[in-house]
């Protein structure tokens, strides 16, 4: 082989550089892949399952893929902030089709690589330009990957209170008193519904008093909508708290994601929206996003926002969608529904309220670390280390052996 | 209701990507003859976008496949995409593949390498953080070369010599020049073939001397591949020089990107080929690359990978894909010649070889700004500012009332 004196500095800095610890989450499935135990089960990466326990593809997907196909499109580029007809769909779908912001064009939505494109584009954009302090303020807990988004594009991170592990609850009181230490025009994260990764959602009232206290400490509200529609079954329920803050006043940025809603997990689909002022400021912002994403990846990928395209704009699939979104939500209900009355029956005496109460894919189900640890080593089921489970995971056919599982470690 | 004052109240009006708003005035344009030979995207004789045969195909083997589903690709992208696209570039008999210090990102195009490489030199090359490191980008290059190095933290990017205007050609001394004058282990984008936007490269043996002074005077190698059989029509000839510096024994980046060749521009296929010392550096390395990938999109979209990653595995699509390239290559081979023979007919001032001498999509005219103004607003034929065309705008059709456009700027407009 060539003797490859060249470039040892490359070599050898990268020599310091050491292994990236795997990533948490998706490392759990790895371990999961190796696992020969006929009865595992994956909760780990937060992807839909059937009750089959198979990766779902929504019919409404596959019929909009045969009437795409049917069209014989070119595949020109898109323009920067992606197709045109993608992000007036993915505005009225989170604001709804009446919004005065839609309305008066004082937004400015583009079309992202799903959600974590979504974040880093606005993370990008608010570290450019926001002349507020450099300091987002994440829930505490918060989905893994928010932070190092948000640190890679040059902010600092804090964090408010929100998870109540004594209840496996909402902290109502404890978010309020850091929110209303939170210094002015910082940015503050919400997940708009079935928050990741505890499931727990403020209430409407709940909702109401934070709003105004934002509002209060004039803070710049950053939503992430990751599950709209996969949260309660209902696509406007659970876009209730972004409408109420642009109702209040509060011009938001947006994150949305597909990913899971449309199923359109690998294809990256997803959007992000700038509430302006005017649609004057509209324009500036966008040309801004465009210098932002140019640099990344030029302009999105078109497979996807075709498909959710088509999804939203023909009244058929529409329909379909809205049935089998709902149909997705109400089958994780009933797994949590069933969890529970199956931990009764194993005879457990904890209160397990909490995983009904909770709401979405995931549930924070109170477990400690030393208790994951032996649900895993012992019964093969999969779970990050903060206890939280995918109810995706959960089906009919294996909701009673996590039951004893979690009852074996528990009691 | 809304808040008192807007915390964007000072963001200030970005001007239009230069190549996009080229387009956008063609497209407003109500001229019967109006011709585009801006953007960078393949037209047929028709002038209409080309879905490569193999494409169609191989899509509907997809949609038949009611195995594939729509989950999540691991951080790196498809696996099967990811090799094969290194081979691509490297070669079936890649002494380095065999040694398994090869590794390849998914990424969003060729943009998307590109960024994903410069994030990673930035954090890991030359140091840590070291955003002081220089580099160099030929002068010309692709507009975003500057803003991907730039946005990805560099502070210090340079031009190297790379055009002659005067000679309509490579500068080579004063390429040479600036290699020996760049500081050790600063970093050299260097477009594999068709550079874009001049279509000039260097010949191999000019190649040669550039690997010798990067090599002497340890100079870091970041290929730039958005033309691999486009150029010539060959896909070898086109990754000589890539392949020319691996077996030289450097360590190297390669953003490769699939959305010329392939002709797939929107779904966004592109891929970072690493070439490690040995494949221990090769695993920490691409451990990195998904950090950074973890933070800037999560995963790679899957359905342009697909295509590429089951055209190039299959032996028969990939001799229907080499094909296909060869049609888009040849077609532009013939503008060029047909170009340059209307040109010299006409006798339009000053030599015409440099169209082609020049390989791939773009060709450096030489026109100056106000002879491309005359072009578009007298003439409505768009071209870049630069004088660059594309030769893929040109048609049987519309040749000649280009060629005698041309004819007419140089002559009427100094």
């Amino acid at each position: 082989s060539p003797h490859l004196n060249v470039n040892r500095l490359f070599s050898n800095t990268v020599h310091l550089l050491g292994m990236g610890p795997p990533d948490p989450i998706l490392g759990v499935t790895e371990a999961f892949k190796r696992d020969t135990n006929p009865k595992k089960m994956n909760l780990g990466v937060g992807a839909y399952r059937d009750d089959q326990g198979k990766p779902y593809v929504l019919n409404c997907v596959r019929k909009a893929e045969a009437v795409i196909a049917e069209k014989k499109l070119d595949k020109e580029y898109l323009p920067i902030g992606g197709l045109g007809e993608f992000a007036k769909a993915c505005a009225q779908l989170a604001l709804g089709a009446d919004n005065e912001v839609l309305k008066s064009g004082r937004n400015i939505t583009v079309q992202t690589i799903s959600g974590t494109g979504s974040l880093r584009i606005g993370a990008n954009f608010l570290s450019r330009f926001h002349g507020g302090p450099r300091d987002v303020y994440l829930p505490k807990p918060s989905w893994g990957n928010h932070t190092p988004i948000f640190r890679d594009a040059g902010m600092q991170l804090k964090a408010y209170r929100y998870y109540d592990p004594s209840t496996c609850g909402f902290d109502f009181k404890g978010a309020l008193e850091d929110i209303s230490k939170i210094p002015e025009q910082s940015v503050i994260v919400l997940h708009a519904c079935a928050h990741n990764p505890t499931g727990v959602d403020p209430r409407p009232e709940q909702w109401k008093e934070i709003s105004d206290l934002v509002k209060k400490r004039n803070l710049l509200v950053f939503f992430d909508m990751a599950y709209q529609g996969f949260a309660s079954g209902d696509i406007d329920r659970d876009a209730w708290a972004v409408r109420h803050f642009i109702e209040q006043g509060h011009n938001i940025v947006l994150s949305q994601s597909f990913a899971k809603n449309m199923g359109l997990y690998g294809e990256r689909v997803g959007g992000f929206t700038v509430v302006c002022k005017d649609a004057e400021e509209a324009k500036r912002v966008e040309s801004q996003l465009k210098i932002l994403i140019r640099p990344i990846y030029s302009n999105p990928p078109m497979n996807g926002a075709r498909i959710a395209t088509t999804i939203l704009n023909t009244p058929e699939l529409r329909a379909m969608w809205l049935e089998e979104v709902h149909g997705m939500a109400n089958r994780i209900i009933k797994m949590r529904e069933q969890l529970v009355a199956g931990l009764k029956k194993e005879g457990s005496s904890h209160n397990w309220q909490h995983v009904i109460d909770q709401i979405g894919m995931f549930c924070f189900t109170g477990l400690k670390p030393e208790q994951v640890e032996r649900l895993t080593k012992e019964f093969s089921v999969y779970m990050t280390k903060d206890g939280r489970i995918s109810m995706a995971g959960v089906s009919s056919g294996n909701v009673g052996y996590l039951a004893h599982g979690i009852h074996a470690v528990t009691k | 209701l809304a808040l008192a004052m807007s915390i964007f109240s000072e963001v200030p009006q970005a001007p239009p990507v230069a190549v996009f708003k080229l387009t956008a005035d063609f497209r407003e344009d109500s001229h019967p003859q109006k011709v585009n030979l801006g953007v960078g995207a393949y037209r047929t004789d028709d002038s209409q976008p080309w879905v490569l045969p193999v494409v169609k195909k191989v899509e509907r083997l997809i949609v038949e496949d009611s195995s594939l589903n729509h989950e999540y690709l691991p951080i790196l992208g498809l696996p099967e995409f990811r090799s094969a696209a290194s081979k691509v570039a490297l070669g079936e008999d890649s002494a380095a593949i065999k040694d398994n210090r090869v590794g390849g990102v998914q990424a969003l195009g060729g943009t998307g390498a590109l960024r994903i490489g410069a994030e990673f030199l930035r954090r890991w090359y030359n140091g840590v953080n070291n955003t002081a490191t220089p580099v160099y980008v030929s002068a010309p290059t692709w507009e975003n070369h500057n803003a991907v190095f730039a946005d990805a933290g560099f502070k210090d990017i340079r031009p190297y010599h790379y055009w002659d205007a005067a000679k309509r050609g490579l500068d080579l001394s004063g390429f040479l020049d600036d290699l020996e004058k760049a500081p050790e282990h600063s970093i050299f984008v260097l477009h594999a073939c068709a550079h874009n936007p001049t279509g000039t490269d260097p010949s191999q043996d000019e190649w040669k001397k550039i690997a010798e002074i990067m090599k002497r005077r340890n100079l870091f190698v970041f290929f730039d591949s958005a033309y691999q059989g486009f150029a010539s029509g060959s896909l070898e000839k086109d990754a000589w020089a890539i392949r020319f510096f691996v077996s030289e024994g450097f360590e190297l980046l390669v953003a490769q990107s699939f959305s010329k060749n392939f002709g797939l521009y929107n779904e966004r296929v592109g891929n970072l080929t690493v070439v490690a010392r040995d494949n221990e550096n090769l695993t920490r390395i691409l451990s990195q690359m998904e950090k950074i990938v973890r933070t800037t999109w999560s995963n790679p979209p899957s359905q342009g990978a697909r295509i590429v990653g089951k055209t190039l595995n299959c032996p028969e699509l990939f001799a229907e894909w080499k094909d296909n390239v060869k049609t888009m290559a040849d077609r532009v081979l013939l503008m060029r010649d047909q170009l340059k023979a209307k040109l010299q007919a006409l006798g339009t001032p000053g030599t015409w070889d440099h169209i082609t001498q020049q390989i791939g999509m773009f060709s450096f005219t030489g026109l100056n700004p106000k002879q491309v103004e005359f072009m578009i607003k007298e003439k409505h034929v768009y071209l870049m500012a630069s004088g660059r065309i594309n030769m893929c705008g040109l048609t049987t059709k519309n040749i000649d009332y280009v060629a005698q456009s041309i004819h007419e700027a140089v002559t009427k407009v100094q």
